[in-house]
Formats: C-alpha cells, sequence, structure tokens
C-alpha cells in the first residue's frame, strides 16, 4: 500500500506533459534547437556542461489529483477513492516524463563572413510514461458485476506505455536569408526498456439469461508488449549497472528519427516558426517479452445431471471441457514475437511579435541593433498519444531585463488545467549560462493539488557572437 | 582567473537561490495523510452462475423404469483457492426451481472436503404440479460463519435430484418438465495493508 501512495504520489507530483512550452523559441538557451531544429540561431559555439545541460521532468493527471485523494480532511478513504473514480472519465490519463542531456554542443560553420550554418549534437536520456485511467476495471474492481448486469466492462480502456531511451543526434541548420532558418535532426534511439498494452479489445459483460440466471461473456483480446524488461526481472538475472550503460550506448533495441522545423521572419518584427519532431520508431527485437490472453466463452453455469453431451461423451468429458475452456480463455500466452513502437511525435508552432527598441540616452550612431526588448506571442502544441492526441495552447511574454538577463511568463491551456502559468529565466554571466523554468505556478501553493508539473533546468557554456 | 572564480560563485550562487525558491515554493501543502490508502477496502459483489438443469417429465422413464433419482458429483477446487479463501465475506447460493410435472422433487446439494468428509448440506424441496402449471420455488443458501468455513474447505459438490412420490406415475408420455437456476453471489472484501 505504501508502494502505492508513493507510485500515486509520483504520478501526480512529477507527471509531465512533455510540452516545454517556456522553452520553446527562447533562443538565447541553445537547449532550444531541441523543440526546433530551425529556431534561430545567435552563438557562435556552445557546449552543454555534462549532465548538468539540461533537466527535464514532468507529470500530470488530467483527472484527480492526489489531494483529492489523500487529503487529511477525515473524510473516509474510500469515499474519496470512489467520487473519484466515478468523477474519472477513461480518456483521463496520468503521464510522467524525465530527459537528462548528458553531452551536447554545437558550433556555427560557413564562410567566415557569414556563418550562417550550425550543427549541433549530443546524447540525452528519455523515459516516458503514460497510462490511462481504466473505468470499467476500475468499477469492475469496486463493485462487481452484481449490481452491473448489463454492463460492458471493456478492455479497450486498458492503454499504458513507457519507455527508457537513450538518444544519439545530430541537427543542421541553416539561416537562408533575413527571413528563413530551417533545420533538421537525425535521431538515433537506443532503447533500455519497452513496455506497450495499448490494442487492447473485447469485454466482459453479464446478461441475463436463457438456460440459467445469467449468461456471462468473455471476449477477450489483451496484448502486453515489453522489451529489455525481461532480462532485468527474471529469476537468475545478472542484470547490473554495465547493462545499462551498454544500452544507453546503442546496444539496446534501436530506432531512427527525426525533427525538422524552421522559421520565417515575415517582417522585422512577426515570425513564424513550426516544428514536428520525434518522427521514428523502434524496433524492438532483443530481449521481447510479451504477454497475450486471447478466447472468446460463454458461461451459463454447468449442467451436470442433464448435460447436453454429444454422442459417447460422459459427464466427466463435459466437465472436463468446461475446465479447460476457462483455464483456456485466462491463459497467458508467452510470446517473443518483435514488435515496433512509434514514438509520440510532437508538433509546435508559435507566432510572435516583438517589440520595444532599447532606449539611450546618448546618441551613438555606431552602436550595434540590439533587436527588440520585447516579444510576445501564442504558441500551439500537440502530442500524439495511443487514445487521442493531447493539446496544448499558449501565451507568452518574453523580456529582456538586463544585459545577462531573459525571462519569460506563460500562460497554457491544456489537459490538464486551464490556469496554468509559469516562469524561465536565462541567466548569462559571461559565457556561462544558466536557465531554468517551470510551470504552474499557481497550483505550488498545494502542490499535491497540482495536476501537472514541469521543471526544466540545465547550464551550458556559450560563445556569444559579440565576443568577437 | 579571479573574475572567473568569482564569476562561476555568482553562478552557483544564484543556481541556489533559485533551488531554494523552488524547493520553499514546493514546500507549500496542505496536510496529507498517505497512510489513508491503508484504509482501502475494495468490496465487489460478483455473481456467477452456478449450475442448471432442464428435464422433462418423460427423461425420468428410462427403459420401462422410473428414474427416482438422478445423481452427480463435481471436483470443483474453486472455493478452496487461495484468493478465495482470503477474501470471500459472505456468500450467498440461489436457487429457482421451476416445476410443471405433478411429482415433488427435492435437490440435495452436498459439499465434501478433500479427505471426501460431508462439511455441509442442504435441499430444497420442490412440490408438485397437478395441472402441469409452472410451480417456482425458490431458496437462498446463506454461507456465513461455520457455513462459510465450509465451503471453503469444499473439494466436492454432489447434486442429487429426486423424484418424490405420490402425483401421478411416470411414463412415455408425462407432461411437464423441471428446470432448475442456480447463482452464487460472493461478497468480496479485499483490504489495504
Amino acid at each position: 500500500m505504501k508502494k502505492l501512495s508513493v507510485l500515486l504520489a509520483f504520478m501526480a507530483c512529477s507527471s509531465f506533459s512533455q510540452n516545454k512550452q517556456i522553452l520553446y523559441g527562447f533562443s538565447e538557451i541553445p537547449q532550444s534547437l531541441m523543440l526546433n531544429p530551425g529556431g534561430k540561431v545567435n552563438n557562435r559555439g556552445y557546449f552543454g556542461i555534462p549532465l548538468l545541460s539540461h533537466f527535464h521532468v514532468n507529470g500530470g493527471t488530467s483527472g484527480s489529483t492526489v489531494y483529492d485523494l489523500f487529503a487529511d480532511d477525515g473524510i473516509d478513504f474510500n469515499v474519496k477513492l470512489r467520487s473519484a473514480v466515478n468523477n474519472m472519465k477513461s480518456i483521463d490519463f496520468f503521464t510522467a516524463t524525465q530527459q537528462l542531456e548528458l553531452l551536447s554542443g554545437g558550433y556555427a560553420f560557413g564562410p567566415s563572413y557569414n556563418k550562417n550554418q550550425y550543427l549541433s549534437f549530443g546524447l540525452y536520456q528519455e523515459t516516458d510514461f503514460i497510462a490511462y485511467f481504466p473505468k470499467d476495471e476500475a468499477i469492475l474492481a469496486l463493485e462487481g458485476n452484481a449490481n452491473n448486469i448489463g454492463r460492458y466492462f471493456r478492455l479497450n480502456q486498458v492503454s499504458s506505455r513507457g519507455e527508457v531511451l537513450s538518444v544519439f543526434h545530430v541537427g543542421y541548420n541553416k539561416k537562408v536569408n533575413r527571413k528563413l532558418t530551417y533545420g533538421i535532426r537525425g535521431k538515433i534511439y537506443s532503447s533500455l526498456a519497452n513496455f506497450s498494452s495499448t490494442k487492447n479489445r473485447g469485454y466482459f459483460v453479464t446478461n441475463t439469461g436463457d438456460n440459467n440466471f445469467y449468461t456471462h461473456l468473455f471476449n477477450l483480446d489483451f496484448e502486453l508488449q515489453t522489451s529489455g524488461i525481461n532480462s532485468m526481472t527474471e529469476g537468475d538475472s545478472d542484470f547490473s549497472g554495465k547493462d545499462i550503460i551498454k544500452r544507453t550506448l546503442l546496444g539496446g533495441n534501436l530506432g531512427l528519427g527525426f525533427d525538422v522545423g524552421f522559421t520565417y521572419n515575415v517582417t522585422k518584427q512577426w515570425t513564424v516558426d513550426a516544428s514536428v519532431l520525434d518522427v521514428g520508431f523502434v524496433r524492438h527485437s532483443k530481449d521481447v517479452k510479451n504477454f497475450e490472453i486471447k478466447g472468446r466463452y460463454v458461461f451459463e453455469g454447468i449442467n451436470p445431471l442433464f448435460p447436453e453431451t454429444s454422442e459417447g461423451q460422459t459427464a466427466e468429458d463435459y466437465w472436463n471441457e468446461v475446465g479447460e475452456a476457462f483455464e483456456d480463455l485466462f491463459d497467458i500466452e508467452e510470446t517473443e514475437t518483435k514488435y515496433t513502437t512509434w514514438r509520440p511525435i510532437k508538433f509546435n508552432t508559435s507566432l510572435n511579435y516583438a517589440f520595444g527598441k532599447p532606449k539611450y540616452e546618448d546618441c551613438n550612431c555606431l552602436r550595434k541593433d540590439e533587436g527588440y526588448l520585447n516579444a510576445t506571442g501564442i504558441q500551439l502544441y500537440a502530442i500524439n498519444r495511443p487514445r487521442q492526441p493531447q493539446l496544448a495552447l499558449t501565451a507568452y511574454y518574453y523580456r529582456r531585463l538586463f544585459k545577462g538577463l531573459r525571462a519569460k511568463a506563460s500562460y497554457t491551456l491544456d489537459s490538464y488545467s486551464l490556469s496554468n502559468i509559469g516562469l524561465g529565466i536565462s541567466a548569462h554571466l559571461g559565457g556561462f549560462n544558466f536557465y531554468a523554468m517551470a510551470d504552474n505556478f499557481l497550483n505550488y501553493r498545494n502542490i499535491y493539488n497540482a495536476q501537472s508539473v514541469s521543471l526544466q533546468l540545465g547550464f551550458n557554456y556559450i560563445f556569444n557572437k559579440n565576443e568577437d | 582567473m579571479r573574475f572567473i572564480k568569482a564569476m562561476i560563485k555568482t553562478f552557483f550562487k544564484l543556481t541556489g537561490v533559485f533551488v531554494l525558491l523552488c524547493f520553499g515554493i514546493l514546500s507549500c501543502t496542505k496536510p496529507v495523510d498517505f497512510d489513508q490508502a491503508n484504509d482501502l477496502v475494495l468490496e465487489p459483489v460478483v455473481a456467477s452462475d452456478l449450475i442448471f438443469f432442464k428435464a422433462n417429465a418423460t427423461e425420468f422413464f428410462v427403459n420401462n423404469t422410473e428414474l427416482v433419482t438422478v445423481k452427480d458429483s463435481v471436483i470443483i477446487d474453486l472455493f478452496r483457492r487461495e484468493f478465495f479463501v482470503d477474501h470471500v465475506a459472505k456468500a450467498e447460493f440461489v436457487f429457482e426451481i421451476t416445476n410443471s410435472i405433478n411429482r415433488g422433487g427435492r435437490v440435495t446439494v452436498e459439499l465434501f472436503d478433500i479427505n471426501d468428509q460431508k462439511r455441509h448440506e442442504f435441499s430444497i424441496t420442490a412440490p408438485a404440479s397437478p395441472d402441469n402449471s409452472d410451480v417456482v420455488t425458490t431458496h437462498t443458501e446463506v454461507f456465513e460463519a461455520q457455513a462459510l468455513d465450509a465451503l471453503k474447505v469444499t473439494d466436492k459438490v454432489v447434486l442429487t435430484l429426486q423424484v418424490l412420490a405420490g402425483g401421478d406415475p411416470l411414463n412415455d408420455n408425462s407432461p411437464g418438465r423441471i428446470e432448475l437456476k442456480s447463482k452464487g453471489v460472493f461478497y468480496v472484501k479485499v483490504e489495504g495493508s
């Protein structure tokens, strides 16, 4: 039970959507290129401080929060649990995402008078988990079938997937002219562990019957696919840290993918951009173990005295048949069939307006054009999920505060909440860059009631253009 | 060199402030009590068909003799499985007999344990139907306390149908039928911790 509560707390406190609405378009931070390979680049090069350059966690629930369930309010836990189950829908979900950049860097190249191309590369590790709320199964566990005659308990509500993988990537970015910048990033995925159970079908239903009180109808088609997990969990497992490193370094189940994106300056002040990320797949062929329950059976009870036996069948044969039918129905078939998973594709786009030139008391005509101090805009984010895509719409305000400090505040509407306020800062001290961003600030007053929390931070060393 | 050192210092100071700020904000919580999960009680009520039969009066006339008793036993280990033993707080067996034969019937259910010792027995008597209309008899056998303990060691169920004396003698043309429906209602209780 403790474990369950910790897990629930984890889900509710640390789940994220993968949306990084504050980092998106924050072009002073090199990692913004990971969200749009065709984003603006305004440095000559950078390297991320290893292991510290980008850390991201995010968790969320579109349904009940930890506080809904565990508030110390004197109300019986079971009452709260039932109301939570009744209030949630089968499309409600729990998500958790985590990313850690192990290495990253980039440099500008091209003719010395116009280094308009940029190569960035790195290695990061990612964990991604989503589970939908299996409402029918929760009702079955809470209430049973006796008072739910005629109700279909559908298996497609059991939908969940999770993966831990490492990603090697190289991105190319080119500023074609003043207006257009585009970029593409190739990725090699190495999956450390994966499970997927998203295509379940069938149901269990108890109807009133003809021969007996009821007809119980089982129609089950359930599959759980796993890779990289069996070797960790089997009895005589010699799985060790070495295996994690090996799998991280392309020794896992491999896959390929890409990101593309562009930025277009419509005018000096108006900009549109868009990107598509993680168009790719992982082929699971090593350490695969799948579990399948498939079958259809109608049960009306047993008829011991006058079995409708075909000729020559004894009552005992009839018994065995009933017993075997049940065993077959719930028999878990284990296979090692290779499978392919698609990565969750992400889409970002934004429309931005920059304004407010810095004012100087002295007129210095030689001063470089330092651009605008403010920007505002709207961003749309979408991610493809097993049951339906998730969307988020963000409005933001960006401001250059001092020479070395940039801040961005965002307001986001998404599946989790309609009042998500985020804040991010990027500090630049010489070449050193530190950035941190978090969202859902309104909910920090009571973190247990937060439906999602997202946090990103990191350290880089940047070779700035104006240091020349 | 000194400048860079100072810079790094400032940098980490800033980080420290930010992290502290984050944790400061994060620590804002209203009281929650995760131990409540220990109070979790799942109490589903599971209903399942048990046994049934349907027989015409003529089926009791075999080889020119009246078949007085039909009996069969079923080895059933469901009731002594771990989940059932640990989590079933109460069980009810509900029977419904519909008789339109002009002879009474008695259904007897006997529960035997793995050593073939009888642990529980009950019977239901369905009266005869002189005018061959449906006579419905219901019976609910409740398993609680001792009876529930007996059910939880049951390995074999013996079902006996007796055709009672009185009424019309049975032959190849006897009208009517006898039907039995039954279900089990299991009150499951799964508690946390």
